[in-house]
């Protein structure tokens, strides 16, 4: 119960964050500081905890758009499963390299899945979405990955301590 | 005495492996049957009727917008400080289209009071009179598909799906989903909005929709429309949302399609929808 609480309280801080950072930085692209905390629970905790912060995260992000629900939340379950498998291949435990790697691949296959999904709803050209969301989201997302690695590891620590 | 080497295999164990080897193939399925599950009835909620999600999300919207405003309003106050020579630059604007306006107005004063008259001569009586609502910007989807605002209105203050809003520089969007306090408004220039748009110069009438990159795009122009860079675009009767006659912004490229039957304009929203910090709501209803 107390660490399902600490997940909740993480994605619940980091959701904030990136309200926080749309509110401030408007018209600026922000990086997926979800998706990094949930790979960041999958490496940390194994996949029940991982699959946790992603419905939670993609609950919290259906919330506020205007989207059908549950599209955010199908998008992070994809992600989950797929950092999973993929984790089998690339990460290699204490190299940091290997994370960013991770959460590089994460990112492409999650904006993927989201576009596919959305398919159903919206017809989206995926030259646009490759030119202002894929590349944007993934170069800022693996950018921050590291510095937000290191913030989550410590917050980690002192809490599941 | 080779066969020592072996281990001594009894028929007990041999069952007691196939116990063991199946029940790990049954926990292996029971763990993928229960993720399965997890995700397929995420695929539920898709086709959810928009009623039965909203109070949740908008529950967690009043949570949520709390702690967003209180952290980002010290960070607001320190841009508006170190973007001041923008806003200073812009009061300079206003201040001269103020004084151009002031001007123009005593003039119009006149022509007001012939059209009253005039008015009252032919017993014309306007059709299209609307009240509205101010409301203010509260919240805004953190992501990088979807353009929404929430504001700080709902159905307690007469807002309904589908409703315009505006503010005074031109149209912002139309209202999505509402609960009793609060509603979320899609702006412009997300992908999933529409309206039926006029270019008032030629009267040429198209489809305007958002687009992933923060502009418009006009569709379904005929192929030899006129249609120029610098054209205004409006609103247009046919919308079954917005009154007619609103502007919603300027045409800044043409793109001839290469079936060559139809022509698509690219519009810059006249509002600058990354700073809204308040909206009006017509009440067409």
């Amino acid at each position: 119960m107390y660490l399902l609480c600490v997940i909740l309280g993480l994605v619940f801080a980091t959701f904030v964050v990136e309200c926080v950072l749309v509110h401030v930085l408007s018209s600026w692209y922000i990086p997926n500081l979800l998706i990094i905390l949930v790979v960041f629970f999958n490496l940390y905790r194994g996949t029940r905890y991982s699959l946790v912060a992603g419905i939670l995260a993609g609950l919290f992000k259906d919330s506020f758009s205007a989207g059908p629900f549950g599209l955010y939340t199908f998008a992070f379950i994809i992600a989950v499963f797929f950092t999973t498998l993929m984790k089998m291949y690339i990460y290699q435990p204490g190299v940091m390299a290997s994370r960013i790697l991770l959460v590089f691949i994460v990112t492409i296959g999650y904006v993927t899945t989201y576009w596919i999904i959305q398919l159903m709803f919206t017809s989206l050209a995926f030259p646009s979405v490759f030119l202002y969301i894929l590349v944007p989201e993934v170069g800022l997302t693996t950018l921050i990955a590291p510095v937000a690695f290191k913030k989550y590891r410590q917050c980690a620590l002192r809490l599941f301590a | 005495m080779a066969y020592l080497r072996f281990p001594l295999i009894l028929p007990e164990d041999i069952s007691n492996q196939h116990f063991l080897l199946n029940s790990r193939v049954s926990k292996y399925h029971k763990k993928t049957l229960i993720y399965g599950l997890i995700t397929l009835s995420v695929v539920v909620l898709f086709f959810l009727p928009a009623r039965m999600v909203s109070p949740l999300k908008f529950n967690f919207i009043s949570w949520t917008s709390l702690p967003v405003r209180i952290i980002s309003f010290p960070l607001l106050e320190l841009k508006k400080v170190l973007l001041y020579h923008r806003t200073y630059a812009e009061y300079v604007k206003l201040q001269k289209d103020y004084n151009t306006l002031k001007a123009r107005l005593i003039g119009m004063e006149e022509v007001i009071r012939e059209n009253n008259r005039l008015e009252k001569l032919l017993k014309f009586k306007r059709s299209l009179v609307y009240s509205s609502v101010g409301a203010n910007v509260v919240g805004r989807d953190p992501s990088n598909w979807n353009e929404t605002v929430i504001i700080d209105k709902g159905s307690q203050d007469d807002v309904d799906v589908g409703m315009p809003a505006v503010n005074a520089q031109g149209v912002v969007g139309k209202v999505a989903e509402v609960s009793d306090r609060k509603s979320k408004v899609i702006l412009l220039t997300d992908p999933g909005f529409s309206t039926a748009g006029l270019v008032k110069r030629s009267r040429e009438i198209g489809l305007v929709s958002g687009t992933l990159q923060g502009l418009c795009r006009m569709r379904y122009l005929s192929a030899n429309a006129d249609v120029k860079v610098g054209d205004q675009v409006i609103t247009s009767k046919l919308s079954s949302s917005f009154p007619e006659g609103l502007f919603v912004g300027e045409v800044i490229a043409v793109e001839y399609k290469k079936n060559g039957l139809s022509l698509d304009c690219i519009i810059q929203p006249a509002v600058p929808l990354s700073q809204l910090e308040e909206v009006l709501i017509i009440r067409t209803r």
